[in-house]
């Protein structure tokens, strides 16, 4: 996006950022030279770096150089001068007073924070994690929801459209629908259709699989899209769907498919087998309007091979299978378009009551999630960032509870302070800015963590056919996020201890009896670790309710046996395979292939495979309802395979027998049912083999059973088992398939599978292959993935309320001395001093737990569906939780408890 | 850090030092020497940022920028350095800079110094190897 100007400038920071510095700096010549010599660094830094990171480097960098220089030269000039000057100009320098005060105090807040180097590296560590967390959440939230996508010109004004029914969902839309909408002039300037599609394009080693969309000759223009070759599609004359036989290839495509070849345009390429001609090749920006897909091509919806087995996709109101794209007008608002959209659609709900009686339809702004997945994104998103923000308060409460001690520590200081004049606003802001500090520093090593771990992320590596990539680096965005947060932060931790500090009176700090004598402190203190205590038990609950859930998943009985089984898919309709005619034999072949591979144990094809988020649905007539005369059906999950498909994932035999050779065309239909499908028999599941059933339809072929198998989890883990029916591929035909393989031993097959393949036929196309116990991990992805989060982020928190808590027990012991040391001196043994002090600690965390288990209950309702079935209050959890916690407070305290018994009581009393 | 200012080598407690007292020229610090020498070997490029680089290149501790433009105002208030106020380039946002010079009283401070140097060492040439042999 980022095209020259006419002028090339040399790239500099923000004028804004160039303001702060400049009046960081001294006034003059020297002020302007040393602006000027980090303008340079700044230049030079961002020209030589490397990454996309390197601005974001070079602007913390200017940053960091011109507060440092407002430090070690501005200030010492100014005192200088004033020195030079004399006192006789001590009132033309009352105008520099704030700055210099400001500056004068920033120096002595860096200074008290370097004398206490523990405490300070601890804060700053709590805050970078705090902070850390939630801006690498937030980095995913910007990515999701809030980068504009590539390539795609004023995105403000491009919409999408979605089908409503009684005013709920974002669902596809109808081509009558949308023609009437395209007739309306108005808000829209532009309508465009889209839908998926997937090629395979001949390559010499071997077809290559390519996701790209099917769109109208609009879809470009609705997107101010610019060709970087060639033009883009052109409309044909009877319709909007565009002219046939074209391609537009992604920039990415015709580099690495087609190695960057300059006379592509016009040249031929072979998709699905057969030719098209490549018209145009787009900006190297733009890569589609889904966020992280790579498009690989475009290809004119005309030439669509749904429009083409069904044409009445075009002429039947009741059939939804594109997607709408939209253009603003100039000046127009989404507002004023989706009214307008409204009105087309109650005005096609009367004339077609049939077919579009509680349609409506819906407008959002495009965005990188598409409408109709951003609701369930936003809700993970939204969970997630609930998470890191408990854990950014958990932190805050900690570091402010250092605060406060510090600022008690001090009281003398401070006491000294405000006795010889120093006002107390002046006070409150030494302290806040020694919390601005802590959290700029926290801010800066959070935002670096953060970039790290996002890095870290790789959705490429997720076992989905399309190229899924991300552009995951930071940008001015979420820096600023962070950056905010971190000012925030301040406050909040800033606030506590300053307000406490300069509302206390100087005397009793200097005379010795101190502001502990007033008890708002311990309170303060007390209520840090309660809101810790609390933050930490809601993610440990969490994490542990998700730890859980995994462990039940894995207890489940899912029917088959899914490790050593590799997979890779394949699809015959793409590669000029026409029916079963030409695929069997083709297929028969493979397999045949296949298990020759030494160490292949049984391989098998099927259309469908357990626990891979996907069914296919449909109703059998059992023979004595169809003799009835019952015109219903038996509901049914459905599945084609061959022969070895049970062996290979070892699903059991329960009775009769598997599909052989013989159960192919010609020969009676045959099925396999599920245990549940023989269960649910009308006749009883002693009556089922041998059975008879008509299927698919009311009057569709008769089919045997000959056997019955053990259920399996077909789409997701928290199935309930459904009635399942297999029939052999080779008398129901499916050229959409799986290709699976079991490893006797350990070995990876992945290579010697695709080799194998490609043998017999080498232009096929496969997707990557991957390992059954990958593909059905899918369906536990969020769980695993909350767990993990839970687990890491609550550990971090747990670790941080034990460090809050063994501050205030320590700081508690080091009050109470004279106290222990009296009791002691009276007879009290050590051991009851310790279990006194173990107690209190218990007392102080108590309350803390019980309002961190119900938030961390709450947040686990929230996230109920992904529990498995869990009980948001499962008691092992619960119970785990506390144990934790409680092992945590023991621990926490029991150094400060046996330092405190240990104590000679007669040097506890001199002391005092 | 010790200074070549004399003083310390001529105290009431050290009657027995060679050295002259120093004329009150000689005065000149530590980093004041580094800033000068510094200046001296950034001959096509004598602005306050090449100067900090000569000096990131050899010297054993690093010089923070303030203490750099602190110490060329005061070598300019001592008149060791002079300067001449330029317009700055595009890529420094148009912000002047100063080109400077040492001047004739520089750069006889700075063989002063040297020359102290060497009379302080001499004589010292077994204890200096053996310096050497350590390091």
């Amino acid at each position: 996006m980022n095209r020259p100007g006419p002028e090339p400038r040399p790239r500099l920071p923000p004028r804004w950022l160039r303001a702060i510095a400049r009046l960081l700096l001294p006034a003059g010549l020297g002020g302007d030279q040393a602006l000027g010599d980090l303008l340079e660094d700044f230049r030079l830094r961002v020209t030589d770096g490397a990454g996309s990171g390197r601005v974001l480097l070079a602007t913390s960098a200017f940053l960091s150089s011109a507060l440092a220089l407002a430090v070690t030269y501005s200030l010492p000039s100014r005192w200088r001068s004033r020195r030079d000057a004399g006192p006789g100009h001590a009132k033309e320098n009352r105008t520099m007073t704030l700055s210099t005060g400001a500056l004068l105090d920033l120096r002595t807040a860096a200074r008290s924070l370097r004398r206490r180097p523990l405490l300070t590296a601890v804060a700053v560590l709590s805050l970078a994690i705090g902070l850390g967390a939630t801006t690498a959440i937030f980095s995913l939230v910007n990515v999701l929801f809030l980068r504009p996508l590539p390539g795609i010109s004023d995105q403000d004004r491009v919409v999408e459209i979605g089908r409503t029914r009684q005013g709920q969902g974002f669902d596809s839309f109808n081509y009558l629908d949308f023609r009437d909408l395209r007739q309306r002039d108005g808000a829209l300037e532009e309508l465009a259709l889209w839908s998926s599609g997937d090629w395979s394009l001949a390559a010499e080693d071997g077809g290559r699989r390519m996701a790209g969309l099917y769109v109208t000759p609009s879809y470009f223009r609705a997107l101010g899209v610019r060709p970087s070759r060639g033009r883009l599609l052109n409309e044909r004359a009877e319709d909007e769907l565009g002219e046939r036989g074209v391609v537009v290839l992604s920039h990415r495509t015709w580099q690495s498919e087609l190695g960057g070849d300059e006379g592509v345009i016009g040249s031929e390429i072979l998709l699905n087998r057969r030719s098209y001609r490549v018209v145009s090749v787009t900006d190297p920006a733009f890569q589609g309007h889904v966020g992280g897909v790579q498009m690989a091509l475009f290809m004119p919806m005309s030439d669509s091979p749904t429009l083409e087995s069904s044409p009445e996709h075009l002429t039947d109101r009741r059939i939804m299978a594109f997607n709408v794209l939209g253009r603003l007008a100039p000046g127009r608002t989404a507002a004023e378009a989706e009214a307008q959209v409204r009105t087309v659609m109650r005005n096609l709900a009367e004339t077609y009551p049939d077919s579009n009686a509680e349609r409506g339809a819906g407008i959002v702004p495009l965005g990188p999630v598409p409408g109709a997945g951003r609701g369930p994104a936003g809700g993970f998103m939204t969970l997630l960032m609930a998470l890191v923000v408990v854990l950014l308060c958990a932190t805050c409460a900690n570091v402010a509870g250092i605060q406060t001690a510090r600022a008690l520590a001090r009281e003398r200081e401070l006491g000294t302070r405000l006795a010889l004049g120093c006002g107390r606003g002046r006070l409150l802001r030494l302290l806040m800015l020694e919390a601005l500090l802590l959290a700029l520093a926290g801010g800066a090593i959070g935002f670096a963590l953060a970039t790290v771990v996002v890095r870290a992320l790789d959705f490429r590596r997720l076992p989905v056919p399309v190229s899924f990539q991300l552009d995951l680096s930071p940008d001015l965005r979420v820096f600023g996020f962070c950056f905010v947060l971190a000012l925030l932060a301040a406050v909040l931790l800033g606030l506590p201890a300053a307000w406490q500090a300069s509302t206390r009176p100087a005397g009793p700090a200097l005379v010795g009896g101190g502001w502990r004598a007033a008890g708002t402190a311990s309170r303060w203190r007390r209520v840090f670790v309660g809101v810790q205590v609390a933050g930490a038990s809601a993610l440990a609950l969490v994490a542990g309710l998700f730890l859980r859930s995994l462990e039940q998943a894995s207890q489940i009985q899912t029917g088959f046996d899914p490790s050593g089984v590799v997979l890779t898919g394949l699809d015959l309709s793409l590669e000029g395979y026409e029916g079963a005619a030409e695929g069997l034999p083709l297929l028969e072949r493979v397999l045949e292939r296949v298990e020759g591979i030494p160490g292949v144990e049984r391989a098998a094809l099927s259309k469908d495979l357990p626990l891979d988020l996907a069914s296919h649905g449909t109703g059998v007539v059992p023979e004595s309802w169809d003799a009835a005369g019952e015109r219903r059906y038996f509901g049914v999950d459905t599945n084609q395979v061959t022969p070895g498909y049970f062996e290979t994932l070892r699903v059991p035999l329960l009775q009769g027998r598997l599909f052989e050779e013989r159960d192919r065309e010609g020969a009676e239909s045959v099925a396999v049912v599920s245990r549940t499908f023989a269960e649910r028999w009308p006749e009883g599941r002693d009556a089922v083999l041998g059975a008879r059933f008509r299927y698919g339809s009311l009057d569709g072929p008769w089919v045997s059973v000959i056997g019955v198998v053990e259920d399996t989890k077909n789409q997701m883990l928290m199935d309930s088992a459904e009635p399942f029916v297999y029939l052999p591929l080779a008398q129901e035909y499916e050229p959409r398939l799986t290709l699976v393989a079991r490893a006797g031993g350990e070995q990876d097959l992945s290579d010697e599978l695709r080799q194998a393949v490609l043998e017999i036929d080498p232009s096929l196309s496969l997707t990557p292959v991957i390992t059954l116990v990958q593909l059905t991990g899918l369906g536990t992805l969020p769980q695993r993935m909350a767990a993990i989060l839970g687990a890491v982020v609550g550990s971090f928190a747990l670790l941080l309320a034990g460090l809050g808590i063994y501050g205030v027990v320590a700081f508690q012991v080091t009050q109470r001395s004279r106290e222990i040391g009296l009791r002691m001196a009276l007879g009290e043994v050590r051991g009851a001093v310790t279990r006194r002090i173990l107690r209190g600690a218990f007392r102080l965390v108590l309350p803390g737990l019980v309002v961190g288990g119900l938030l961390g209950a709450g947040l686990a309702r929230l996230l109920r569906s992904l529990l498995l079935g869990l009980s948001p209050l499962d008691p092992t959890a619960v119970v785990a939780v506390a144990v934790t916690v409680g092992a945590l407070v023991t621990l926490a305290s029991l150094f400060p408890a046996r330092r405190a018994a240990s104590v000679d009581p007669a040097v506890a009393l001199r002391n005092e | 850090m010790y200074t070549l200012s004399g003083a310390r080598t001529a105290t009431p407690e050290n009657p027995t030092s060679e050295i002259d007292p120093m004329p009150k020229s000689f005065v000149i610090g530590e980093l004041e020497q580094i800033v000068l020498l510094a200046l001296l070997r950034t001959r096509d490029q004598p602005y306050a940022r090449s100067i900090h680089r000569a000096i990131a290149e050899v010297a054993p501790r690093p010089v923070s920028r303030g203490a750099l433009y602190r110490t060329l105002d005061r070598l300019e208030g001592k008149g060791y350095v002079a300067s001449e106020v330029e317009d700055g380039p595009l890529e420094r946002g148009g912000m002047a800079r100063r080109r400077y010079r040492a001047t004739p009283a520089g750069i006889a401070v700075l063989q002063e110094a040297r020359t102290l140097l060497r009379r302080l060492w001499s004589g010292l040439d077994a204890f200096a190897d053996e310096i050497e042999a350590e390091s």
